[in-house]
């Protein structure tokens, strides 16, 4: 490393900091391992020298997302390692019923606010239409996304009068 | 339904046939869609149900999973208690720091169960040597889900390998 003039005010050393331009371009990794993206831009407040979040470039054709600091595990100059999984990681994932039906493709969410918390998820299915279902009915997500034999998932139908 | 007799002395009513499994989706604890069962295998003496052959598809070699890894069988699918250990096999590794290590290219099972000994890693281009070969055991593995995260660093896995 080059020689540096170091002028220290605060209680981290220079050797426990990171060169952000170095993070830019790196990978995003779930909570689970799952590659959410590469880091698009790292935000600061306008009225402060603090890490807000990233924003996280998916790919072609697919919005980004910002991500708050909270949402950050590890920050390192190989990749970010969130503590949780990104609600839209489970975008188009198989819905299945505990009766090991596929009743249809989750193709949205409704949150509470703009934090990672979905309160249901809308899911759409042949013949089935497009219907709500409240994440308390979720058994487990992982590859597909399980539901609690308490829900009823909805007939199918040809036609629905409105 | 044809009514038939019944002289099994017991009652037969909530239990399951062959039908009921044969042909289904078998759906691990991750919400895998491992295959469809094509098979049954009971014991000849006792006559207990034993497991379930599973079939994974076109070129990819079935596989056997006992009665105690079934957590029920439903009307349109199996459910499994685990989560398939194989299935790992050409997920990324990270180490702690998210660093990537390679791809796990084999799985060291302990016996014929399905608890992991170790895994085998190849490298990522440029990152451990080209055609290198990692071991690593399976303490050291903290999530194997979508992929794997280890719990310790690539510089702590490398310097596992030289010992």
């Amino acid at each position: 490393m080059e020689n540096l003039d170091i002028t220290l005010k605060g209680v981290v050393p220079f050797e426990k900091t990171i060169n952000l331009k170095e993070v830019l371009g790196r990978e995003v990794i779930s909570k689970n391992g799952r590659i959410v993206g590469r880091v698009h831009q790292v935000r600061m407040a306008d009225n402060g020298m603090h890490v807000e979040g990233i924003l996280v470039s998916r790919g072609f054709f697919r919005s980004k997302i910002f991500l708050s600091e909270g949402y950050i595990n590890k920050l390192t100059e190989d990749s970010i390692v969130l503590n949780i999984d990104p609600f839209i990681l489970f975008k188009n994932l198989k819905v299945v019923s505990s009766q090991g039906e596929v009743i249809g493709k989750v193709v949205d969410f409704v949150r509470s606010d703009n934090t990672n918390d979905v309160s249901a998820l809308i899911v759409k299915g042949f013949m089935r239409g497009k219907f709500n279902i409240p994440s308390s009915f979720v058994k487990s997500v992982g590859y597909s996304l399980i539901l609690k034999q308490s829900y009823e998932p909805p007939k199918k139908h040809f036609w629905k009068r409105t | 339904m044809n009514h038939q007799k019944n002289i099994s002395g017991k009652e037969l009513e909530g239990t399951i046939t062959s039908d009921d499994i044969l042909g289904k989706d078998v759906i691990d604890l991750d919400g895998r869609f491992i295959g469809i069962t094509e098979k049954i295998f009971i014991h000849p003496e006792t006559l207990d149900f034993v497991g379930i052959s599973v079939d994974k598809g076109f070129l990819r070699k079935g596989l056997s999973i006992g009665s105690k890894f079934i957590e029920r069988v439903a009307s349109h699918a199996i459910f499994l208690k685990i989560s398939i250990s194989n299935e790992i096999r050409g997920l990324k590794v990270f180490d702690k720091n998210g660093k990537k290590i390679g791809k796990v290219i084999g799985v060291n099972l302990i016996g014929s169960g399905n608890e992991i000994d170790a895994i085998e890693v190849a490298s990522a281009i440029g990152s451990i040597g080209v055609g290198k070969k990692l071991v690593i055991l399976s303490k050291y593995i903290d999530k194997a889900n979508y992929n794997i995260l280890l719990n310790v660093t690539k510089k702590e896995v490398m310097d596992m390998q030289i010992v």
